[in-house]
Formats: structure tokens, C-alpha cells, sequence
């Protein structure tokens, strides 16, 4: 069917440039790109930048958008290490997951019954969450002692695949095989391509609307928590600028920024290239200062592409 | 007799807008009831309170003789009540089976969804209605005529005891059209009630057995299909007596007028359609036609809102290529759009800030001379008799036709040669459409050209002195005088059937165009 | 009784603001114990709104006009940066006018992306953020950033008066208040801004200039920024590459609290005007409290949600 192929065709090209930017490496740069703890840094920050995309894809699909990403990692990292030296490792899991998941859930309630716009909504839930997160810790780096945390940052598969990114992979095959297996994968897409359609056909509009929120919430915070353990500290700033990183890993991985639109496991790949692509610059040597700038060009560019036939 | 839908004295207010008023309804179970009117009637506000999408304002209705309270969208489901709605059905991102399934999916095993068995029922369905389409194809890649199949094929979908077809034949063609009643008539045979709505009256009359006319929000005709022809539900619809009585006679002779605007083989589409008129000084144009027909895209395209694929356009005597809104307003022509709420208002300013701002700039300085322009602003709508609180009211607080003369009064200097207006009498009160008539007469009398759009072409009778009908993107006729008259309109309008849309430029069809 | 009921919502719309200043500066009083009402203090809170100040009136523009302009922090730091970039060629004159004019061509650049493209207004000036925040470093690169010169030249103009240093950022301030109120609320441009931001398509099919009126927001806009910066260094003298982004937030936080709706359309300058000085009173509150920074930003953030909340029942 040539629709088919068609389809194939553009979810593959994320996969071209991805190659295209390793092999530029590998001809350039191969002693300095490609070593193992380069490699192993660069699919950790994946991982992390990947489950953060994910959340963010979410609400870009439901036609919103979330800046509270960072503030939600930091405040999961700050807790988790607040919580530690008391209540252990696995408390110190969950509560900040829980916490997170439930003011993703507030975002959620103010934008859907509160009919605030969503980046007003989640500026807010962004201040007051970071607002928390700075009281906890009193506005200072909270070192991480406990090895099993620390460790989890440091496992491997076949010694070079982080833990973590099997972690990214293991969520974003859940989350794959949710949205293509059962029905509330196609009502959350629904929502965003025509949510008039989606209320006509009797499906629950605001209370998935709310729960995306409040999924994302939870992904952002197991980001935080995948952060926490790589830094080995906890500390509010520990997401800054996530919420901007997580738009364009989303964007470049094929999610419209109208909603109803984009495979959710290509944003994760989004993240990836991005994550390469900063690994590549870097082993040029190019100044860290340009780097912000061809991360802003880039999204541009990327939404440009993905607008210029509407 | 108990019958399976009563609507008692159902009314539905928006702010100051009527939609309804007072519709009284009783369809007994098993008949197809037809339900027409014009645009803004009210048809589509019912069907939607019917099938649980809005609540009205007040009222009751009754299924199966008991009293239900309002409905939502699931408990009208629940209820066994489905509807294809005229727009907006579907979701264009989606697939063609995601859409038919969407919110009544086959689910198998531990609830994940059984896609084989959704492919093959989709595929099923759209079989018998004549249509093969791949069902992975994503609904925005489809004819306007497969997506309205598609639609119905999703309300088939659901066991249902009420189905409400909303303008479902409008994109069809005539096999696709006889195949629709076929199976309607069969869900007639299962005794399926079917309310069919459509302003294709010569189907409405071989389908329904009885029929319901609206009239601006309310039910003012019950007639019965088998005694009924096309012709006398016409006159139904538009009314039997056309007031016009009080308007000053159309001017005629127009032939050594000066001409305003000349289009010649203008086309947007790459169809092969080619429109060719002109208006001349102190002519009244009017343009009507079924839904889909291209009355709206012609308009906008001379304003320069749509590009041209072809023909030219001139305005007196200058041809214009390259044309875009500030250009024609500059060269004196202006265009009041189909949707005030979208491309009209600016809903929360003030009255006097929506008619001044064409205007604020004319001073060339750089501060507003507030007081000119609200004078300025208050004489004109004056001129046109909005009836206001104050002209530094909010401008959403008006009532529609208020709301229409605002928009018209940014446009009443007469240095606006040429006046374009696409369906001004949309959902307006009938004193406000004697108002605007009597203010595009006056026009005319002062040597303005004037194009007005309206698919209720009561209006346009007695006002024009010329009426294009356009069908199928095309002019099909051009009526003067005497043959100005709906038995006459509404002939054309069969053409429609007959004239098959080229179905790869079909696809790029706007659906919100005439 | 429906008519007494709209005309007290609209009366309320109208004084809200107003309304909003008083129960603020009453807390604000409550929380210091009465130390933030002393006129000292209350010169002091002015004159730390200048500098935000003069960037949420640029943002009020660009959103009363339907967009949003995420880069006003970054242009801060490019403008800071730029100042010391120039200094030694051009003197801190031309070293002023030459911020002045990179930050307006930095919003202009915006205006036409947006204009020329469909790519949203919130990922064209995330992208100057960032090219912005690069430029801002590298401008700076190696150098200190100190800038002793706006200081050293216009402090002694004031030294008679009691607290005279804060004369320039009030009086900065209040320019810009002066002549982004007449551009909004009594010019044509004003109209514009204010069509455009109701209804764009509307808007264009009267005849309204579109692209020039955004070219007018984003530019006074970015402009405003450089103006920021000066102020800034005015009374900072040192700062770090990429100072500013709190002037984002705070932006944002001094529209929403103004009365601006976010889509478009509505709102005034003396409403950002006393959200800005809402804010400001916050934070001089909260200090004197002696409250620790970073419960300031929670307090801020429940705060501007409430607001919102509220804003959006009065509207319905």
C-alpha cells in the first residue's frame, strides 16, 4: 500500500539523522565521540531526556503544552534526596512519583476546569513547585550517599548499555503498545485532532485531558529521579532548561505542536538525536555558548519543516 | 399512540442569539421524518439537542413516552440514539477505521482492541454503501463525499433505535445518494426512526413520510411526503409571502452603466471551473447555490483572501492580480465574511472600536481622534439602525443581527465602491435583514455596486437585480427580473447531482466553503 | 437582575486591578510588620520595578497583540552584554545605542518570522532565547561584566536628594509607562494591536497592517530589554553572562496580574503597571520577613494561579 510505505518512509527519518550525525563523528571525531564512557554518558542523558520528551509529547498530542517539565524534575531529585537518609530507597521512589504525578494532575484540573491556557497554567505549577522544591532544600545541593541509588546510575547491560536506557526503552514500548492496542491510545490522539469529533463520539474529554497531565507528571519525575542518581545530589535547578529540551526533542521527533499528531516512541528518538548531537558539538570542541543557539535553530527549523504545508 | 421522540416547547438561547424557540415535535417510531429549512433555521441546533451534543435552554423531551432528563453525548448512546452530524464527525488525523470505531471500538481479550475484526466490519459497511476505500488511509485524505460516507457508516456502527442524519447527502452523488436511501429504507424495514435532514429537497421528499419545516428557531410546517412535491417545499421553506413589498423597486437597465467588477475565467481550484460576471454601478448582485458549490471561495478569492490559479480580475477597468485585502480596500472595494464570529468581531472590543478600525489610521496622525471616530461611528450605526446600550458597549452583548449591522456599518462611506457580503443574513432576526436590504438598496441608489451571497435566497428576491446560481463550482444560471423566483432557483439546483467533482481536486475541498 | 449582575462584573473587571494594588499593599504591610509602608521602603520597591518593569510593558504589547515573547529575558542579557561588548570601540554612548538597536533588531527578526511563517510565537522567540542566551555569553566571553559608567554619570545628578539614586529607574520607568500607554490605549497602533490580538483574520480583512504591527510589538518590545539593561547595570554596576531570565517569569507574572488576557485582545498598561508593583511589593515584603528566596517564588506562583482562576470566573 503506498500510503503505508509513505508513513514508514517519514517515520524513518529521525533514523537518517541519526546516522548521519554518528557517522560524521565516527569520520571526525571517532577517538573522542566514540569511547565508552562518551557513549554511556550520551545514551544516560538519553534516557533521561527521552522520558521527560515522552511526557511532553503527551500533553503536545492533547494539544497543550507543559513548561513545569524541569521544575517537576528538580523537585522529584530534591525530595528523593531529602527522603533518603529517613525513609529509604524505596520510599524515596515512590513518594516523589506520587508527588509529581499529582501536581501534574493540578496542571490538569486548571487547565481543563480552571480554563486556564496551559502555558499559563503550568508557568504557575512550574513557580509553586520550584517554590517547594527551594524550601526543601534550602536552596542548597543535597548529596546523595545511598550506593543502591548511586548504583543505579552506573548498571549496565553488556556493559555498555546504561541501565537507564533500558529503562527508556522498556517505557517507551509500554507506552507504544498502549496507544496502539487499547482504546484510550486513540482517544488521547483523538482529543487533539478534533476534540468536537472526540465529544461526539461520547469519549470522556476532560477526565483523559487531566490524567495525560498527571501521566506526564510521573514521567517527568522518574526523569528527576534518573538525574538525581547520574549527579548522585539533589537539588530544584536540576531540570532547568528541560521543558524548552524536551519541546524539541518532541518537535524533531514528528509531534505536532497542534495536537493529534506524531508517534510517541519517535519523540523519544527525538531526544536521542538531540542528546547526539550535543555529544557531536562537544567533541568539536565547538563552544559550549553556541550550543543553546543551535538548539534554539533547530526547533525552529524543525517547526518550520513540520508547519510549511498547513 | 406513544412515539419515539416528543420534543415539548424546546427553546435554546445563546446570550442574545435565538436558536430555537418554543419546537414542539412528535415522530412516531419507525417513519423517516424530513426536517428542512434554510441556514440558520434551526435544524442542527435540534438534531444536536436530540442527540445529547447541547442542552437546550429549556423544554422536555420524551423517548418512548417517558420523560428523559437532558442528554450528553453518552446517555443519548445509551438511549440508542445516533447522528451524523454535518461537520465534524470525524477526526481528520486519524484512520478511516480509528474513525468509524471511535468510542464504540471491538475490544477483545483483556481489553485490547481487536483491529482485524474493526477492519473487516468497517470494510463491510462501506461495501454497502458502495464505497471501497483503503481503511488505513487517514479520513483528511479522503472526497468530501467518502468522509460524509464515512460518517455515516460510524452512526451505523451503533445499535440504534433514533438516527439523525444531518445534511447527510450533500457531497454525494446520485448512486452514492440512491445506495444512502437504500439503506435507510432498510433500517426503516428494522423500525429505525430517521430523522433526515437535507436542503436537497427533492430527496427530502423521496425519502421522508412526513415533514417538518423550521423557520428561523421554529417549527412552522407539517407536511406530509407522499402529497408533497419539491416545488410546494420550497415555498415551505421560504415562505409563502416575500416581503420585499416595502423595498423600492430594483433599478434596471444596466447595460450603460459603468462597470465596477469585471472577473473573467477566474478559478482557485485546478478544476477546470471558470467564473465570468460582472457587476456595474448601482447593480445588486446576488449569488446563491447549494452548500459546497463555491459561492464563498469566489468571493474571497476577487477579495484576494484565497490565491487565483487563474482568470483576472478587474476593478473598475484595472485589472488586479496579486490582490490581498489592503490592496482592494485601498482601491475601494470591501468584503463582509460568512462568519462574523470568526473573521468578523472583534468580540470583546467595544462597538465603536469594531466600526472605527478600518478607520483610525485616516487622520495620519498619530494619535486617535476619539471623538471624531466615535462620533463617526455612532452616526453610522445609527444609519443602519443597531440598536445598542451605548457605542462603548462590548460588542459580544449585541443580538446577531445587531452584531451583523456592525459589522456592515465599517463599510458605509461611499468611497466603498464595491461591497462584497458572503451570507449576511446567517442567524440574523428578520428586522435586521429588512434593515441591511433597505441599507444595500440605498447603496445601490447611490451608484454603489453590491455582491451579496445567501443560500436564503428569500432575501435575495426582490432585492437583486441580477442572481447567479452556482452549483458544482460553476454558474449554472443567470436570472434576471421576472425569473427571480425559489420554483426557478431550486431547478438548478438537481444539476447538482449530476455534475461530478473531478474527485482529486475533491480532496482539497474546504468544507466550511460554499 | 441579569443586568445588575453584568454590570457588576464589568465594574469589577474594571477595578479589579485597582482592587488587586490595595489587598496587596495591605498584606505586604501585615507580612513586614509595617516596615514595607515607611516611604523610604516604598521609593526603594519603585525603584526595584524599574528594570522588569520596563520589559513586562513590552511583553504587554506583544501579548495584547495574541503573542507571547519568551526571549525578553535573554534580550536583557544580550543587551548587558552588548554594552560591554561596545564600550571599548564605541564609548558607553555608542555602546548604549548599540544594545538599543541589537535588541530591537532581535525583536524585529522575531516579528517577521512570525508574520512570514506559521511557526507559533512561542517557538520563533524560544528560538531567539536561545541564540539570544548564546549571543549574551559570547559577547561577553573573558570579560568581566562591570559597568560602573551609567552610575557614576547620573547618580551625582541626585546626590542632594534624599535617596536620589533611585531617581533614574522611576523616572525610566515612568517614560516607559508614559509612552507604551499613549502607543497602546491612544494611537492607531494601539487599535491594532489590540484588533489583531482579538481576532487576526478579522483584523486583516479590515485592512489593518498586520505585519507592521507586530513588527512594531516585538521591536518596542526587544527595545524595551536594552532599555531594562541599562537600568540594570544602573543600579547593579556588575552582573553575569545570562542574568535575566528571571525577567521571563516575572514578565509574564506582571501581565497575568495586570488584568492581560493571555489569548489576546484585553488588557491595559496601568493594570501591568500595578502588577508590576504588586510584584515588586511581594518581594520587598517577603525580604524584609526575612522569608527565604525560594518560598518567594511558591508564594508567587499560588498567587499568579489564583489570580487567573479568578479572572477567568469574573470573565464567564
Amino acid at each position: 500500500m503506498p500510503h503505508r510505505l509513505k508513513s514508514i518512509l517519514q517515520d524513518l527519518d529521525v533514523v537518517v539523522i541519526l546516522a548521519a550525525l554518528l557517522i560524521v563523528a565516527a569520520i571526525f571525531k571517532a577517538s573522542t565521540f566514540y569511547n565508552m564512557s562518551n557513549l554511556f554518558a550520551i545514551l544516560e542523558l538519553s534516557a533521561v531526556l527521552g522520558i521527560a520528551a515522552l511526557g511532553q509529547a503527551l500533553v503536545l498530542i492533547v494539544r497543550g503544552v507543559d513548561i513545569s517539565v524541569g521544575a517537576m524534575m528538580g523537585l522529584a531529585a530534591t525530595l528523593s534526596a531529602y527522603l533518603i537518609p529517613d525513609l529509604g530507597i524505596a520510599a524515596a521512589i515512590v513518594l516523589p512519583l506520587i508527588a509529581c504525578g499529582l501536581f501534574g494532575l493540578c496542571n490538569g484540573l486548571l487547565i481543563e476546569k480552571g480554563r486556564i491556557p496551559p502555558i499559563v497554567a503550568t508557568i504557575g505549577m512550574m513557580w509553586v513547585v520550584g517554590g517547594l522544591a527551594g524550601s526543601i532544600s534550602n536552596g542548597r545541593l543535597i548529596p546523595i550517599q545511598n550506593e543502591a541509588f548511586k548504583q543505579i546510575a552506573l548498571g549496565s547491560v553488556f556493559e555498555i548499555v546504561p541501565m537507564f536506557f533500558v529503562g527508556l526503552l522498556v517505557i517507551g514500548a509500554i507506552a507504544y503498545l498502549v496507544r496502539s492496542n487499547f482504546a484510550i491510545g486513540r482517544y488521547v490522539y483523538a482529543i487533539g485532532g478534533d476534540e468536537g469529533a472526540a465529544y461526539y463520539s461520547a469519549i470522556p474529554v476532560g477526565r483523559i485531558r487531566i490524567a495525560v497531565y498527571g501521566v506526564a507528571g510521573v514521567l517527568y519525575g522518574i526523569a528527576g529521579l534518573l538525574m538525581a542518581s547520574y549527579v548522585r545530589s539533589g537539588m530544584p535547578a536540576l531540570g532547568k532548561g528541560y521543558e524548552f529540551k524536551a519541546i524539541t526533542a518532541a518537535v524533531l521527533g514528528g509531534i505536532a505542536l497542534s495536537g493529534g499528531r506524531g508517534n510517541i516512541f519517535k519523540a523519544v528518538m527525538g531526544a536521542v538525536i538531540l542528546i547526539v548531537l550535543y555529544g557531536v558539538i562537544t567533541a568539536f570542541a565547538v563552544s559550549p555558548y553556541v550550543q543553546g543557539m543551535i538548539q534554539g535553530l533547530i526547533l525552529v527549523g524543525a517547526v518550520y519543516y513540520a508547519t510549511r504545508n498547513d | 399512540m406513544t412515539y419515539r421522540l416528543e420534543l415539548e416547547d424546546v427553546t435554546k438561547h445563546y446570550g442574545n442569539t435565538r436558536a430555537l424557540q418554543g419546537v414542539s415535535i412528535a415522530i412516531p417510531a419507525g417513519k423517516i421524518r424530513g426536517l428542512v429549512g434554510e441556514n440558520g433555521a434551526g435544524k442542527s441546533t435540534l438534531s444536536k439537542i436530540i442527540a445529547g451534543d447541547i442542552k437546550p435552554t429549556s423544554g422536555t423531551m420524551k423517548l418512548d413516552g417517558v420523560e428523559v432528563p437532558y442528554l450528553t453525548p453518552a446517555s443519548a448512546r445509551q438511549a440508542g440514539i445516533a447522528i451524523v452530524h454535518q461537520w465534524g464527525d470525524l477526526v481528520p488525523t486519524m484512520t478511516v477505521e480509528e474513525n468509524i470505531f471511535l468510542g464504540n471500538e471491538i475490544r477483545g481479550p483483556f481489553g485490547a482492541l481487536n483491529k482485524s475484526e474493526m477492519r473487516n466490519k468497517a470494510r463491510a459497511t462501506l461495501r454497502q454503501l458502495g464505497v471501497d476505500v483503503d481503511t488505513r488511509l487517514p479520513v483528511s485524505q479522503l472526497s468530501p463525499a467518502h468522509k460524509q460516507i464515512v460518517a455515516i457508516s460510524k452512526a451505523l456502527m451503533k445499535q440504534c433505535d433514533l438516527l439523525i442524519v444531518d445534511e447527510g447527502g450533500v457531497s454525494l452523488d446520485k448512486k452514492e445518494t440512491v445506495l444512502l436511501h437504500s439503506v435507510l429504507r432498510q433500517l426503516r424495514e428494522q423500525k429505525v426512526t430517521i430523522i433526515y435532514i437535507s436542503h436537497l429537497l427533492d430527496d427530502v421528499v423521496a425519502l421522508s413520510d412526513e415533514i417538518s419545516v423550521m423557520r428561523n428557531g421554529t417549527l412552522v410546517e407539517a407536511l406530509n411526503g407522499k402529497d408533497t412535491t419539491a416545488d410546494k417545499l420550497a415555498a415551505a421553506v421560504v415562505g409563502h409571502e416575500i416581503r420585499g413589498s416595502t423595498r423600492a423597486a430594483a433599478p434596471v437597465g444596466f447595460d450603460d452603466r459603468k462597470s465596477l467588477l469585471d472577473v473573467r475565467g477566474l478559478s482557485w481550484a485546478n478544476d477546470g471551473s471558470a467564473f465570468s460576471f460582472a457587476v456595474r454601478e448601482g447593480e445588486i448582485l446576488g449569488i446563491t447555490g447549494p452548500e459546497g458549490a463555491g459561492k464563498s471561495e469566489l468571493l474571497r478569492t476577487v477579495f484576494g483572501l484565497m490565491p487565483a490559479t487563474r482568470g483576472t480580475v478587474s476593478f473598475n477597468g484595472e485589472v488586479i492580480d496579486r490582490r490581498s485585502p489592503r490592496l482592494m480596500l485601498e482601491r475601494g472595494a470591501a468584503f463582509v465574511p460568512e462568519d462574523r464570529f470568526v473573521e468578523g468581531l472583534l468580540l470583546n472590543r467595544s462597538i465603536e472600536e469594531n466600526v472605527s478600525l478600518p478607520h483610525v489610521g485616516l487622520q495620519g496622525n498619530f494619535f486617535l481622534g476619539r471623538k471624531l471616530l466615535r462620533g463617526e461611528a455612532t452616526r453610522k450605526t445609527t444609519q443602519i439602525r443597531t440598536k445598542m446600550a451605548s457605542i462603548d458597549a462590548p460588542v459580544k452583548d449585541l443580538s446577531g443581527g445587531n452584531q451583523q449591522k456592525v459589522v456592515i456599518s465599517r463599510w458605509l462611506e461611499d468611497s466603498y465602491r464595491l461591497l462584497l457580503l458572503d451570507e449576511p443574513y446567517k442567524g440574523i432576526d428578520i428586522g435586521a435583514k429588512d434593515d441591511i436590504n433597505q441599507e444595500i438598496g440605498a447603496m445601490a441608489g447611490k451608484g454603489r455596486g453590491i455582491v451579496v451571497i445567501s443560500t436564503e435566497f428569500a432575501e435575495l428576491i426582490g432585492l437583486v437585480t441580477t442572481l447567479l446560481v452556482v452549483v458544482n463550482r460553476r454558474i449554472v444560471a443567470t436570472l434576471t427580473g421576472d425569473a427571480i423566483t425559489p420554483h426557478e432557483i431550486v431547478r438548478y439546483y438537481q444539476y447538482e447531482v449530476e455534475t461530478p467533482v473531478p474527485s482529486s481536486e475533491a480532496a482539497h475541498m474546504s468544507p466550511a466553503g460554499h | 437582575m441579569q443586568l445588575a449582575m453584568t454590570r457588576t462584573m464589568t465594574g469589577l473587571q474594571r477595578y479589579n486591578q485597582l482592587l488587586l494594588l490595595v489587598i496587596v499593599l495591605v498584606i505586604a504591610g501585615f507580612v513586614s510588620g509595617g516596615a514595607f509602608l515607611r516611604p523610604a521602603n516604598l521609593i526603594l520597591v519603585l525603584a526595584s520595578a524599574s528594570a522588569f518593569g520596563l520589559v513586562s510593558f513590552g511583553q504587554a504589547l506583544v501579548v495584547v497583540g495574541g503573542g507571547f515573547d519568551l526571549s525578553v529575558g535573554s534580550l536583557v542579557a544580550m543587551s548587558i552584554s552588548s554594552v560591554v561588548f561596545f564600550q571599548s570601540d564605541l564609548g558607553i554612548v555608542g555602546a548604549t545605542i548599540a544594545a538599543l538597536v541589537t535588541a530591537t533588531c532581535a525583536g524585529l527578526i522575531s516579528a517577521l518570522v512570525i508574520s512570514r511563517t506559521k511557526i507559533p510565537p512561542f517557538i520563533v522567540t524560544l528560538g531567539m532565547l536561545s541564540v539570544a542566551d548564546s549571543m549574551s555569553w559570547i559577547l561577553a566571553a573573558g570579560q568581566p561584566i562591570t559597568v560602573p559608567d551609567y552610575n557614576d554619570s547620573i547618580s551625582p545628578l541626585f546626590d542632594s536628594i534624599p535617596l536620589g539614586m533611585n531617581v533614574f529607574p522611576i523616572v525610566v520607568l515612568a517614560v516607559g509607562f508614559v509612552a507604551t500607554s499613549l502607543l497602546l490605549h491612544r494611537s492607531k497602533w494601539g487599535r491594532y494591536i489590540y484588533a489583531i490580538g482579538a481576532n487576526e483574520a478579522a483584523a486583516r480583512i479590515a485592512g489593518v497592517p498586520v505585519m507592521r504591527t507586530k513588527l512594531l510589538s516585538y521591536g518596542l518590545s526587544g527595545l524595551l530589554c536594552a532599555a531594562a539593561a541599562v537600568v540594570y547595570l544602573y543600579q547593579n554596576i556588575s552582573a553575569t553572562p545570562g542574568e535575566g531570565s528571571d525577567y521571563l517569569l516575572l514578565s509574564f507574572a506582571a501581565t497575568i496580574l495586570g488584568g492581560v488576557y493571555m489569548y489576546g485582545g484585553e488588557g491595559s498598561i496601568p493594570g501591568v503597571l500595578v502588577g508590576v508593583i504588586c510584584l515588586a511589593s511581594i518581594t520587598s515584603a517577603l525580604t524584609i520577613a526575612g522569608v527565604p528566596p525560594s518560598i518567594y517564588q511558591g508564594v508567587l506562583g499560588v498567587i499568579v494561579l489564583g489570580v487567573v482562576l479568578l479572572q477567568s470566573r469574573i470573565r464567564k
